[in-house]
């Protein structure tokens, strides 16, 4: 069974992927460390398996074949996997202690004021007519939608059902999901009592019955107001699962700065992490709201299905390790962003992993790594001179641009359409990341006659491979250095940060870069 | 081979029509207008010195891979003039006057919302031309790069943001958060203050809304470049030297202040769109179901499905989400409907 999915969780996201890959006729496997499963498994589908107290120890191989050591109370052998889905819940805390307070029958999370509500026999000795209960929301730290609502709606109930007080004390009020602007309305109609603090913060003080009494100053009135509270509502902190850290480092995937198995980068969007065949949903890739989680239940099933086509492999050529002229320093192994070299008794490329970005290649100091169209040889013969136009005299410089196609090369294309001119003498050099770009092709640029040099790659954050932009910047500030001792003009080299969507900087950089090139002069030096 | 026609070609649109073309679907994909794109495709990429993610770019990508599938056909320029519900749907395209009948066995609705036209608000828009809309200073800085008054083409030297133009609004009967406008003014003021170092901005809003992963982060440091005034201004004039004189009742004093800015910049919220108005009666679906006021997920008819802004405001990242789920939804259909 090559094509079955390892999914990893316990909660409603991990059980709705189950059953949305089960559909669709994947087979799945299910782990999780905790004892016993969440929902019941009475599913007899022979494509599904479950195994609870069960983690991951070792992962080898990659999309299509993956080869899984589990570790769990009995010892198995490694299992192949197609691919892998990550769903693991967050952790919810309630933030007592940040306020000064601590947990008791009247100061409760908002989770567990949810709870008590829920039932129909929500009463008790604090749940009574004119008392006060105060929900704090995102006073810690900015709080989140689906939690305002929560507050909101737990309120609504107070004030209609039990005729209590309610209170929420915020900083930003949190409404952008659907319909909380017209929850809020409703609530403030009901008579709750909304308090917002941009500056200053409400200070709380719990006595031994349980009552909390708040003082603060009223952003509006700017008046010192004192508060009593009878039943006191804490918000939660969300944050990663701690078996994140574990998987992460175990699967070599990237994590953004809170532990969430997906960077900051708008092309791991959805579900993608930076490893083919490895997905992260719901609370695995970031803080989501409940409806987002639904909805990424249904999104993995589809990039699931299409990674199980095959419709999402990179064409084209891809790297390839000159097994005799490799030194094993195993660069390549530590540089790619894809984790598409493995090793064997020596690095090895795992064709349908690699992106194509060139990293280990521009890199590896043995130059024992190629990509066939991305050769030096196959470079320079992109590079050949743009001739002068017989009929001026003036100087026209001759440039080389080097475009990231997923940036600059949109930029430029972009550019074109909306009539944007260009140097006239530019010669346009795409390759699939700027992390490809080596020393030796910015030096063939000049040897091919290029008065000057152009690299632009993507800006920080929003590189495809992670880190092709950073070390494009790096070669460049090296090579701007190694121009300089020998006598050339460090400016004739010009590093430059593009999105696709700015083809009007793409222009005017190229335009500012030739008249600049054109006061210089040409360089006139054979490299 | 199973057919869908995707009704819009916004980023939604887009995603959907590509991730079902990868799985084999033969999708027409129907804009009405002359490029692909829609609103995202006007946004400039608002990187300081990084990139903030406001996830504008992956549209330029995201045509490319469309109008690259063999299984995309891509309809410009053309409209939904008719829909016949037989066993499929039938639809007819109106294009350059000309009528094309395509039938399909499912519908996408993926034709996005509708700005929000602020000339009824006391700011002068339409009256006073150092008053933009965020989509016009977007489409100016993805233009040009900078950002310069329209009315003597000089750089601002401070500009003022004011949030919930047409959004939480009880008086328009507009319930509801547009929920991208905190991040998109927040995110260009800080661009421009990267490309045009000086310029003051001050960020006039009720509550700053998320945006994207980092937000706590960029917040936070954002509260050192830009000035956050919990206000809502009452109006803005012109002043004898073209500048604009904006009135608001400013917390830390307790009274009604004055401030003069060169530019004011209006975030004008998300609206259900006509053009919905118009699908939803062709397909049979209640337009209630639209209202961005609305809580409930909306009901519709079977091979009818919805994607995107036409469903609530959304971002981009939020609208491909919201498309990988319509796709799935609607492959999962056609396998199940065509078992029967």
């Amino acid at each position: 069974m090559k094509e079955r999915t390892l999914l990893l969780g316990n909660g409603p996201v991990a059980w709705g992927i189950a059953k949305a890959l089960l559909s669709g006729n994947v087979p799945v496997v299910l782990v999780t460390p905790d004892t016993a499963t969440s929902v019941d498994t009475d599913d007899p589908s022979p494509l599904f398996e479950v195994r609870t107290e069960t983690r991951v120890s070792h992962c080898t191989g990659s999309a299509g074949n993956f080869q899984v050591i589990l570790s769990s109370p009995h010892d198995t052998p490694p299992l192949t996997f197609a691919n892998i889905v990550i769903a693991e819940d967050g952790i919810q805390s309630p933030l007592f202690s940040l306020y000064g307070l601590s947990a008791s029958p009247t100061v409760l999370s908002l989770s567990g004021i949810r709870n008590i509500l829920a039932s129909p026999l929500a009463s008790g000795q604090a749940l009574t007519p004119g008392k006060t209960a105060v929900f704090i929301v995102g006073l810690a730290g900015e709080s989140y939608p689906h939690m305002v609502e929560t507050a909101m709606e737990s309120c609504l109930k107070l004030q209609k059902n039990l005729g209590m007080k309610t209170i929420i004390l915020t900083r930003n009020l949190k409404v952008g999901a659907s319909g909380l602007e017209a929850l809020y309305r409703q609530t403030r109609e009901a008579g709750v009592v909304y308090v917002k603090f941009s500056d200053t913060l409400p200070t709380f003080q719990q006595d031994v019955e349980g009552k909390v009494n708040i003082a603060f100053v009223d952003d509006i009135t700017r008046m010192p107001f004192t508060a009593e509270a009878d039943i006191t509502v804490v918000d939660d902190a969300i944050a990663p699962s701690p078996y994140l850290k574990d998987l992460s480092r175990i699967f070599c995937l990237d994590t953004d700065s809170v532990g969430y198995i997906q960077p900051d980068n708008v092309h791991r969007l959805s579900v993608f992490t930076n490893r083919k065949g490895i997905l992260a949903a719901g609370a695995s890739r970031g803080m989501l709201s409940p409806s987002a989680q639904r909805a990424e239940i249904r999104e993995t099933a589809v990039t699931l299905f299409s990674l199980t086509k095959g419709t999402l492999t990179t064409p084209g050529n891809k790297a390839e390790i000159d097994a005799g002229a490799c030194v094993r320093c195993l660069t390549c192994f530590r540089l790619c962003p894809y984790h598409a070299i493995t090793l064997n008794t020596r690095p090895v490329v795992m064709t349908d992993a690699c992106e194509r970005c060139g990293m280990c290649a521009a890199e590896c100091p043995a130059k024992a790594i190629r990509i066939e169209d991305l050769r030096i040889q196959a470079i320079s013969e992109r590079l050949r001179p743009i001739p002068r136009r017989d009929n001026t005299d003036s100087f026209t410089p001759f440039l080389v641009a080097f475009c990231c196609s997923r940036s600059a090369g949109r930029a430029k294309e972009l550019a074109t359409l909306s009539g944007l001119s260009f140097p006239e003498r530019l010669s346009i050099v795409e390759v699939p990341c700027s992390g490809s770009i080596s020393a030796e092709y910015l030096l063939a640029a000049f040897q091919h006659q290029a008065d000057g040099v152009l690299v632009f790659t993507c800006h920080e954050g929003n590189c495809h491979s992670e880190r092709g932009n950073i070390l494009a910047a790096r070669r460049t500030a090296h090579l701007k250095n190694m121009l300089k001792q020998i006598g050339i003009d460090p400016n004739r080299l010009l590093l430059k940060t593009l999105a696709s969507n700015m083809a009007a900087e793409f222009a005017e950089t190229a335009r500012k870069f030739e008249k600049q090139m054109a006061e210089a002069g040409p360089l006139g030096i054979n490299l | 081979m199973k057919q869908i026609m995707v009704i819009g070609g916004g980023i939604s649109g887009l995603c959907a029509a590509v991730d079902l073309a990868r799985l084999g679907v033969v999708v027409d994909l129907v804009e009405n207008s002359g490029s692909l794109g829609g609103h995202a495709a006007q946004l400039s990429c608002k990187a300081a010195d990084r990139c903030v993610a406001c996830g504008a770019c992956m549209v330029e990508e995201k045509i490319r891979q469309a109008t690259g599938d063999a299984n995309i056909r891509v309809h410009l320029n053309a409209d939904v003039d008719k829909v016949d519900r037989q066993k499929r749907f039938e639809v007819t395209l109106k294009q350059d006057r000309k009528m094309q009948h395509i039938e399909v066995d499912a519908v996408l609705m993926a034709s996005g919302f509708a700005p929000f036209h602020p000339a009824n608000k006391p700011y002068g828009y339409g009256r006073f031309e150092n008053v933009m809309t965020t989509l016009e200073l977007d489409r100016m800085l993805r233009r040009s790069g900078t950002v310069k008054r329209p009315s003597d083409a000089a750089f601002p030297r401070n500009m003022a943001f004011i949030q919930c133009v047409g959004s939480r609004d009880s008086t328009l009967g507009h319930l509801w958060c547009s929920k991208i406008c905190c991040g998109a003014a927040l995110r260009m003021a800080r661009c421009i203050q990267n490309r045009q170092p000086g310029m003051e901005a001050t960020f006039f809003y009720i509550d700053v809304q998320n945006f994207g992963k980092n937000f706590q982060a960029y917040y936070a440091d954002t509260r050192q470049q830009v000035r956050m005034i919990r206000s809502i201004p009452a109006d803005v004039l012109k002043t004898a030297d073209d500048r604009l004189n904006l009135s608001y009742f400013d917390p830390d004093t307790q009274a009604y202040q004055e401030a003069v800015f060169d530019m004011v910049i209006l975030s004008i919220g998300l609206m259900p769109s006509e053009s919905t108005r118009n699908l939803a009666a062709m397909l049979n679906v209640d337009m209630d179901g639209f209202d961005y006021a609305r809580k409930e997920t909306v009901l519709l008819p079977e091979g009818v499905f919805a994607a995107g802004t036409v469903l609530e405001p959304m971002s981009i990242a939020e609208s491909v989400l919201s498309a990988g789920k319509a796709a799935s939804d609607i492959f999962r259909y056609l396998e199940t409907s065509s078992q029967i």
